[in-house]
């Protein structure tokens, strides 16, 4: 399909010089010829289609299509669809006539390429909101990254993605994703949750990628470029479609049910799609999956130059976590993919922590084509719901985690003095001879909430008591419910063959309440709203344990708030303008946005550590938010391109880096600024029939970007510590480098290298807040400040270094194979900045064993994984005259990490907790495993 | 076509949404097991296991030996920690457990029973315990459930009861690890001011000094880490639940939480009411006594009485006699206060602090008169009945309290005078100590 694409930019290239000279006009008839790509005869009754203009036509028997009152512009042109794989192709319309020459088709195939077959697996999947408390990412590949069909990008996705991989390695808040306009970006993190649409593939296929600083339509674009849907229903092509998988990752089985009517000659569309995803059990033990997802939509077209649409989505999904651990755990455990969070409970394995999130969204679109120069699309959003994350909490009893460091062998060698060995040993053997031991004990936690009957005096502040079951252990959810209003509107202008502007107004307001929910007493009758760390750090005051002073010795039951309630309301607004110009050789773009981002904390509890600062609203937040880019591309000739963009952005820091703690207190950080990041990329690419070579390096530096850690620290002061670092740079240099070679008409091979550095670039200043010590000395909790040695490190950001080497074959009988050869390295772990401190090393000999062991960073291994893909389609209307016509059975199917090798280390970091004392046997790397041998299938059927 | 399309569709999609009831969502409670004793057999009890090893070094236990008792104490206050105490009906004994918050799992009154096969009996302090190892080790977080089989909770929590401390201040080898209740003491008067600890920076535990009203007395040991031990420990007398432990010779108590102490009445010898008449003897630590009006008399022999602050323990100065080294066959020494005025009073009494030392049967006595005039051979004696301070012939005793002595029914002006009577003759050398002589009006 690239051969498609270049020889598609050639035609233009032609077409343009043709029409340049032709002066203005309105609209341009474009013209072109389809064939199949396997016969080289013309396709007929192929689908040729414009979805944002709505414009639709059918190749007739010569397999020639005709499409007239196309205005000037750039568009997206998609070939093919019902019976055929839809092919997208890029067209610039710059005169009255535009040939598109011959375009080819790969019919019966609506699923062979990797983009269709892999969205339905990896790139909707869940995409953790953040870490544990213990700084993890989870498992859940970041929806960052979107098919596309660019060979480097696809390999991104898709080979790269399982494996941390990070894209420059920016964070995954770098790249806006829209959906009908709307930014779907979460104004408080600036990552956008592709579980909020997750098992709606069938609906959320048509989608515009722009990668880096390319322009995008819809917007001014993140550092790491645009994602946007259509997921009106006008857009959706008519079938209905079945599809049944099954896989071996978080989720083992799924069932999507799609119907889309297309644009019916009333003018009316509808779409509707249902699915299910689930698993008892998933990869990794105790992991199960319970996932439904519903989208309806209507479209109604008036008049030809209105369309109005409103669409609403949700994706109500539950599913069990796993968890980081030490390497020692993973080997008591038993294999890499050890899972302290779940236990048997009743003969079934019950998992403590469990994500639960429904957000629907609702959109009203506006689109109105004021003429065939000037577009106008306008959105209304509203999203609401609960993301909640679950979690066990205790009071005053032994910590349930089963991997707390106290039940591990190393413990009786590195944390007690004198080491026992000998103890250590019998602790090892005792673990491996009993699993179960080794998992959470739910019985034991539950017969000591029953037995622990307690009468507390003065209840609720009542002055009555409370006699009865008091838990010891509960679980408790992380909640954050979100309400929130978008508005986006967008013009686009055609102002002459050459130069298009769009000019757009973003705003968006959200108040977001975030608490910890009582969901399981665990067999006991009540709770008590009790700081157990506070109390602990601060004997003989009952004024500081209580997390609402207001309400003291609340009694809670199953369903109530406690520990910590609080609002930020956001109100985020901003406009954007850009400008492309199209010239024989060169191609310009200039863009720009400029808007104001601010928040407050409003607190909703009387905290008894921080009476003074916990409770009311916090200061207004204001940050300026701006971005200017702008871009060249050289066009050599029709096969060599030259590209040079660079640009600059400030973004507002999030709620997390401007409150030190924003579950207790209104305190920020010293200086709450914006984080600046100028950036620069320029390539080399050729496009030539039989060739295809991308040659990018870019350049990234942040700034005054803010980095927190929380852990909990012990010595002198024991207490859960949240440790900011400010005014942290960083930089992000590499090159992405792509070559993709066609041997023969069904041979290719590829190979895709991406080659980076992500380093600190400063040494930032850290202070460390604790969250449990009475606010004494009105500095909200500020222990120590201190200065850790940052420059150099490497940011954590997945393999730096990733390769991949593909041998692709396309049948002429409608199936395909690839093989892709894949190795990473320059992974490295997250380093904890309070070791890299003068106090921390102080009295270790530089260059001894001891100091590396405090200061150097770890690379984890390298690894080399084989991939296989492949897939068939069949045309059932074939084999029987009653099967209705075009009725399609697509089957595929794909193993990664085919030689399963279980000893995959994806990720890593270092804990916090060992720096203040030097232990770092004690509380060493945890680390993120990823997955041996796994697998899909796909069946869908189509008609 | 149409029609059969969107059947074909919502038959999938309502399949899709019943046809599993996948995914299990909620648990149910497991039973309680609170009221549930698995009745293991027991091979003995308690007393009888700690018959069975003579130490001093650590033995493994190598029979299969079951014992059951009820657990005695808590960790929830953090003053005991990695310990849990079990007793029986003969006696008690201490685990050395490595999870925190026992209490939790082993609340106070639930049943336990303890395999104690491999595990290691051996003494720390001389004081029994169950561990895990040679080194005496606390057995294992994950282990734990291996040996200690909990059974059923709110059983009768075993309590021996004490009035004073007579038979604990030496160590008690019956009430070792056993829970005791014991009434009428209190903290000593220089410990009042202290907390139960001090910060465990500074000291990993702290001992606080209980006196029962003999003034015998036994050590209080609080940990750093207990969350009361930054509370002042309470003045008044009372009673104290607390587990019996030893540090070799020395017997220490171990409170589970500060409610097992209700101090909470007056201390020994402490005065309520109006105080008519109070002499502490000053601070002179010798010389004959002879400020405040009191009258220093000797009836036979020379010997007066002396300021002193030797002898017992206590450096308080207070007033001595004694015949000791006199050569003198017959000493008969008065000290008698000035007039006490008891006009209005109501019931009043008296009440003073005593000890004696190398008792060779010399005595004191105690009497009031109305009618002194300088001259006790001229007076009308009543002799009084305090409670006087048991012999002790090597060394000095204690300071005892008299105890109330009531005055009732005497009105006016009284005299209060202290007789002592020894001699060289019959070797009759006891010394005799008194101070803080009060008189008390209801």
């Amino acid at each position: 399909m690239l051969r498609k694409l270049q020889s598609l930019l050639l035609l233009l290239t032609c077409a343009v010089s043709v029409a340049r000279a032709q002066g203005e006009k309105k609209t341009a008839l474009v013209k072109g010829h389809v064939v199949n790509q396997a016969t080289q005869a013309p396709a007929s009754e192929a689908p040729v289609s414009i979805p944002y203009l709505k414009m639709l036509t059918t190749t007739d028997g010569d397999g020639n299509f005709v499409m007239s009152q196309v205005p000037y512009g750039t568009h997206d042109l998609v070939v093919g669809g019902n019976s055929s794989k839809p092919d997208t192709v890029r067209i610039s319309v710059t005169g009255d006539v535009v040939e598109l020459g011959t375009l080819s088709l790969v019919p019966n195939d609506a699923a062979t390429s990797q983009q269709s077959i892999n969205i339905p697996t990896i790139a909707l999947e869940e995409s953790d909101v953040s870490g544990d408390e213990d700084g993890g990412k989870t498992q859940n590949v970041s929806g960052l990254l979107t098919a596309s069909r660019d060979p480097f990008l696809n390999a991104a996705a898709f080979i790269f993605g399982p494996y941390r991989f990070q894209p420059r390695g920016y964070d995954r808040n770098s790249q806006n994703v829209l959906i009908n306009g709307a930014p779907m970006n979460d104004v408080e993190t600036g990552d956008a949750y592709w579980s909020q649409w997750g098992g709606l593939n069938d609906v959320f296929r048509s989608r515009s990628n722009t990668y880096g600083l390319q322009p995008s339509e819809y917007a001014f674009g993140g550092p790491n470029g645009t994602v946007a849907f259509d997921a009106t229903a006008a857009n959706q092509r008519k079938q209905t479609r079945i599809t049944f998988s099954a896989a071996n990752r978080n989720y083992r089985n799924r069932l999507m049910v799609t119907q889309s009517s297309g644009l019916m000659s009333s003018g009316w569309a509808y779409s509707v799609s249902l699915s299910k995803r689930w698993a008892n059990e998933g990869y990794i033990d105790g992991t199960f999956y319970d996932g439904y997802s519903y989208y309806a939509a209507v479209s109604k077209r008036i008049k030809e130059n209105h369309t109005v649409s409103l669409t609403a989505f949700g994706a109500p999904t539950r599913r069990g976590k796993s968890a980081p651990a030490t390497q020692e755990a993973y080997d008591l455990g038993g294999s890499n993919f050890y899972n302290p969070n779940w236990g048997y409970l009743n003969g079934e394995k019950r998992n403590a922590k469990v994500a639960n999130s429904h957000q629907p969204v609702f959109l009203l679109n506006y689109e109105y084509a004021l003429s065939s120069k000037t577009r106008w699309n306008t959105t209304f959003g509203y999203q609401f719901g609960k993301n909640a994350n679950s979690t066990l909490d205790w009071y005053n009893a032994a910590d349930p985690r089963p991997d707390y460091y106290k039940n591990l062998p190393s413990y009786y060698i590195y944390g007690t003095n004198p080491p026992d060995p000998a103890m250590a040993e019998a602790v090892r053997n005792n673990l491996i001879s009993n699993p179960n031991l080794f998992q959470v004990d739910w019985d034991n936690l539950y017969q000591q909430n029953l037995a622990n009957k307690e009468e507390i005096p003065n209840a609720d502040g009542s002055g009555s008591g409370v006699f009865g079951r008091r838990s010891l252990y509960v679980i408790g959810n992380d909640v954050d419910e979100v309400k929130k209003f978008v508005f986006n509107t967008n013009l686009e202008r055609v102002i002459s063959e050459h130069t298009t502007l769009y000019a757009g107004v973003s705003a968006i307001r959200q108040r977001t309440e975030s608490y910890r929910e009582l969901e399981d007493l665990m067999g006991g009758d009540y709770y008590l709203n009790l700081n157990q760390f506070s109390e602990r750090d601060n004997e003989g005051s009952i004024a500081a344990a209580q997390y609402d002073l207001d309400h003291p010795n609340r009694i809670i039951k199953e369903g109530d708030k406690y520990n910590y309630d609080y609002i930020n309301h956001f109100t985020k607004a901003w406009l954007w303008a850009q400008g492309t110009f199209t010239f024989n050789k060169v191609d310009l773009f200039l863009a720009g946005n400029f808007g104001v981002n601010s928040f407050d904390r409003e607190g909703l509890y009387r905290n008894g550590v921080f009476p003074e600062k916990s409770f009311g609203k916090s200061m207004m937040q204001n940050f300026t938010i701006y971005g200017l880019k702008g871009g060249v591309t050289y066009k050599l000739s029709g096969r060599h391109y030259l590209f040079l963009n660079g640009g600059i952005m400030q973004d507002a820091p999030t709620v997390e880096n401007t409150f030190v703690s924003p579950r207790t207190r209104n305190t920020t950080v010293d200086n709450p600024t914006e984080q600046k990041t100028y950036t620069a990329e320029g390539g080399y690419l050729m496009k030539a029939p039989k060739l295809n070579i991308r040659v990018v390096g870019y350049l990234t530096d942040i700034k005054d970007a803010v980095e927190k850690k929380r852990y909990y620290r012990e010595g002198t002061a024991n207490t859960f510590v949240n440790y900011m670092m400010e005014g942290v740079d960083m930089r992000f240099i590499g090159t992405e480098l792509a070559a993709d070679v066609k041997i023969s008409p069904e041979f290719s091979v590829s190979a895709v290298a991406a080659i980076g550095q992500a380093f600190y670039t400063n040494n930032p200043r850290a202070a460390a807040y604790g969250d449990n010590f009475l606010d004494t000395n009105g500095l909200g909790g500020l222990l120590l400040k201190e200065q850790p040695y940052m420059k150099n490190y490497y940011v954590a950001s997945g393999p730096q270094s990733a390769y991949t080497a593909g041998i692709n074959y396309r049948s002429k009988h409608y199936w395909y194979a690839s093989v892709n050869f894949n190795f990473f390295d320059r992974n490295y772990v997250d380093v904890a900045p309070n070791r890299r401190t003068a106090e921390s090393v102080d009295g270790k000999v530089e260059g001894s064993p001891e100091w590396h062991k405090l200061v150097d960073q770890e690379k984890l291994p390298s690894v080399f994984t084989i991939d296989l893909f492949g897939g068939k389609s069949f045309l059932l209307s074939k084999f029987s005259r009653k099967i209705p016509r075009n009725t399609f059975l697509y089957i595929n199917a794909g193993i990664s990490n085919l030689l399963d090798k279980k000893d995959i280390i994806t990720g890593g970091f270092e804990q916090l907790r060992a720096s203040e004392v030097g232990r770092l046997d004690l509380f060493p790397t945890k680390y993120f495993y990823g997955y041996g041998r796994n697998f899909f299938v796909n069946v869908s059927l189509k008609f | 076509m149409k029609a059969f399309r969107l059947l074909l569709a919502l038959l999938v999609a309502g399949a899709c949404f019943t046809m599993y009831s996948c995914v299990k969502k909620d648990f149910e409670t497991p039973p309680d097991m609170s009221g549930y004793d698995p009745k293991l057999p027991v091979s003995m009890s308690i007393a009888e296991l700690k018959t069975r090893f003579t130490g001093p070094a650590a033995s493994k236990i190598d029979s299969d030996w079951t014992i059951a008792g009820t657990v005695i104490s808590s960790d929830k206050s953090g003053n005991i920690y990695q310990n849990l105490y079990l007793e029986d009906n003969t006696g008690g004994i201490m685990l050395l457990l490595a999870p925190s918050d026992l209490y939790g799992r082993y609340p106070v009154g639930r049943k336990i029973y303890v395999k104690l096969k491999d595990l290691y009996y051996g003494y720390y302090g001389k004081f029994d315990q169950v561990g895990y190892g040679s080194t005496m080790s606390n057995i294992p977080a994950d282990m734990v459930d291996k040996y200690v089989v909990p059974a059923n909770v709110g059983n009768p929590v075993p309590m021996t009861h004490f009035d004073g401390l007579s038979q604990l201040k030496a160590v008690n080898p019956d009430m070792l690890g056993r829970l005791i209740h014991i009434d009428n003491v209190e903290v000593v008067a220089a410990d009042t001011g202290k907390t139960y600890a001090v910060d465990p920076n500074i000291a990993s535990a702290t001992n606080i000094n209980l006196e029962d009203c003999d003034g015998n007395k036994i050590v209080l040991r609080s940990s750093g880490y207990a969350d009361f031990r930054g509370v002042k420990v309470p003045k008044g007398k009372g009673s104290i639940t607390a587990i019996y432990t030893c540090y070799n010779s020395t017997p220490q108590l171990y409170i589970r939480d500060v409610d097992d102490i209700k101090f909470d009445s007056l201390r020994c010898g402490a005065i309520s009411g109006t105080v008519l008449f109070n002499e502490n003897f000053g601070s002179a630590i010798s010389g004959d006594v002879s400020a405040n009006g009191w009258t220093n008399f000797t009836q036979a022999g020379t010997q007066k009485w002396k300021h002193g602050n030797g002898g017992t323990a206590a450096n308080k100065p207070y007033a001595q006699v004694t015949a000791f080294n006199s050569g003198q066959p017959s000493v008969i020494s008065w000290l008698i206060s000035p007039a006490i005025n008891l006009a209005g009073s109501s019931n009043p009494y008296l009440i003073f602090k005593n000890a004696n030392g190398y008792d060779k049967g010399a005595t004191l006595k105690v009497y009031v008169s109305t009618n002194f005039s300088g001259d006790p051979a001229t007076a009308t004696w009543t002799q009084l009945n305090p409670i006087l301070a048991p012999s002790t012939t090597t060394g000095y005793s204690d300071f005892v309290s008299s105890g109330n002595i009531s005055l009732a029914g005497y009105t006016g002006n009284v005299y209060i005078a202290f007789k002592y009577e020894g001699g060289t003759t019959g070797n009759l050398t006891t010394t005799w100590e008194i101070d803080d002589v009060n008189v008390i009006s209801n």
